[in-house]
């Protein structure tokens, strides 16, 4: 009796080990799966019409002559994307020298928890917060209409900041304090010490910070959607609206017909998205690998 | 995907049935024109007919028209005629559409209130929307507004409002310049509302206290007209259109009985309320 029951034990144990594999590289699974079904509806596309995609901006996947050019579109989603980066790489790097060199352990806590309150908001929240509060006040700023390029750049900046400050704020603390004490012995103000030691030695970091950031950015939706205008052109004026990738796929997937051209275009921009974020999430993970297993600097 | 929508409509029916005895679930998807309008009419059917429910989704004349093709709904609206290509997608997949009109809407042409502007021909609205038009500023079409360019907003590409207005005025391969393409009439007269130097346009129901009706004229210099259920009626206005339900094949059972319900004088009355003409 005691011999069965403790091979039953085993069986189930080799069972439950089975199931926790699974699981572990489920993610995996999901990922080739995912990548391999947009890939199925896109790539065709992607290859016979790549002239026309990447050489026109005129998008008018609907018209009895259909054009599908995504110029208009890439050119939108990098401008809103680099206006966003702008605002938010400077306050974002500067809150997290804030919070790892000079905030009292007090102060840096309850700013710590409120910035990671920045990012549990919903993107559809954000983009309510664009249209109601951000429209009037560019208004009021002299553009013609508030909902533009500016507006989704302001408000991706405030959904990316909480990753750049924490994400900073971890690869500034963790430069060791040796170089902190190093620095202060040989003369230097704080303010040297931060710029000439404590960033280029955090540096590999803090870029794996601004790419995150970025890769968040182009992927965002719902909030761009809101609030960037929806107008396909290639913008001259931060008050220009603009059209990004995602927004294209969200506003438009619904209808297109199931397996028809459009519906396939959309897919190879779908294509397209995954392999921009795919791209930069490898080279962030690459130069965290690199730091953590390189050589130990200084 | 034909077969799984069948049997996903089946299940809400079941789940519907099972809650209540005999309870018939109709979907109806397509038109955000119509969707208001669908709306009302299917909650005042309730009282009508209690053992019926009708589950009113809007995304776009096109996506309407596509789930009835795919045969995931049982009616669909459109703010414009199905076309031929269509049609032929249709009876490829076994689905005869058969066209009902429900009620007329005159398509207004909305600006801002503070904007003076007198009237406006379809010349005017094809040099400020056609990609060769060359109207960019107020000015342009002879309205002093202390404005840059014109805000010039459109509906996006599956919108039935954004066909027949793209054929109507700028003709059937005729394509927009840049315009700022809102997903539903409601959201282009809420811009105008906050944007002074907006136009738009969209379905005469959506008028509102921020924005005003612009006197529309066929020819230029011509009498112009401003849509309300007397100019439509009495085809004044230049730029009605009828609004459609289709269903596969003549409608029959729960669907016949209440688009009979509907385009009687009772429904009629709901599409008067709503902002849209009555058929008689």
């Amino acid at each position: 009796m005691g011999m069965a029951a403790s091979r039953s034990r085993v069986t189930i144990e080799r069972l439950i080990e089975a199931v926790i594999a699974l699981c572990g590289i489920s993610a995996v699974i999901f990922i080739l799966a995912i990548f391999g079904f947009i890939a199925k509806e896109g790539i065709g596309f992607l290859v016979t019409h790549a002239a026309e995609m990447f050489s026109s901006a005129d998008w008018s996947p609907t018209h009895s002559h259909p054009v599908y050019g995504i110029v208009a579109l890439i050119v939108g989603t990098t401008w809103v994307v680099g206006l966003s980066l702008l605002i938010s790489v400077p306050v974002g790097l500067a809150a997290a020298v804030y919070l790892s060199e000079f905030a009292p352990p007090g102060v840096r806590e309850v700013l710590k928890i409120v910035v990671e309150l920045l990012a549990a908001i919903p993107s559809v929240v954000w983009g309510f917060i664009g249209v109601m509060v951000l429209n009037p006040l560019l208004q009021a700023a002299g553009a013609p209409i508030g909902l533009n390029g500016l507006n989704g750049a302001i408000l991706l900046a405030l959904m990316t900041l909480p990753l750049l400050v924490s994400l900073g704020e971890d690869a500034l603390r963790a430069v060791p304090d040796g170089y902190r004490q190093a620095a202060v012995a040989l003369g230097a103000t704080r303010w040297e010490m931060i710029r000439r030691v404590l960033l280029p030695a955090a540096k590999p970091g803090l870029l794996v910070a601004v790419l995150l950031g970025f890769g968040r950015c182009v992927g965002e939706t719902m909030a761009v959607l809101m609030v960037t205008g929806h107008a396909i052109q290639i913008p001259t004026s931060i008050y220009d609206p603009v059209r990004t990738l995602t927004a294209t796929i969200a506003a438009e997937l619904g209808e297109a017909v199931r397996g028809g051209q459009h519906y396939q275009s959309l897919f190879a921009l779908g294509l397209l998205l995954f392999g921009i974020t795919f791209v930069v999430n490898l080279v962030a993970d690459l130069t965290v690998r690199g730091r953590r297993t390189g050589p130990v600097h200084g | 995907m034909m077969t799984r929508g069948r049997e996903w409509i089946a299940f809400l029916a079941l789940v519907a049935a099972c809650g209540k005895p005999s309870q018939v679930v109709l979907e109806d998807k397509g038109s955000d024109t119509m969707v208001n309008l669908m709306q009302r009419l299917s909650e005042s059917y309730r009282a009508v007919d209690p053992s019926v429910v009708i589950a009113v989704t809007g995304g776009g004349s096109g996506t309407g028209i596509k789930s009835l093709i795919d045969g995931t709904t049982h009616m669909a609206n459109a703010s414009r005629q199905m076309k031929d290509e269509e049609k032929a997608a249709a009876e490829t997949n076994g689905v005869h559409p058969h066209e009902t009109v429900v009620a007329y809407d005159g398509l207004a042409i909305y600006v801002h209130k503070d904007n003076p502007i007198e009237s406006i021909s379809f010349d005017d609205l094809r040099c400020i929307y056609d990609s060769a038009g060359t109207c960019k500023t107020w000015a342009d079409v002879g309205v002093t507004l202390d404005c840059g360019d014109i805000v010039k907003l459109s509906r996006q590409n599956n919108s039935g409002t954004y066909e027949y207005f793209r054929e109507e005025v700028l003709g059937k391969d005729g394509k927009f310049t840049t315009t700022m393409d809102q997903s539903g009439t409601q959201q282009v007269v809420d811009l105008i509302g906050t944007t002074k130097c907006a136009i738009g346009y969209g379905g005469m129901g959506y008028h509102s206290d921020a924005v005003r009706f612009v006197c529309l004229s066929r020819a230029e210099g011509g009498p112009c007209s401003v849509p309300s259920v007397e100019s439509v009626k009495a085809g004044t206005y230049p730029f009605s259109r009828p609004l459609f339900v289709y269903t596969n094949g003549a409608p029959e059972g729960a669907t016949a009985k209440y688009l009979e319900w509907v385009t009687g004088p009772a429904g009629q009355a709901i599409a008067l309320e709503a902002g849209f003409v009555p058929l008689k």
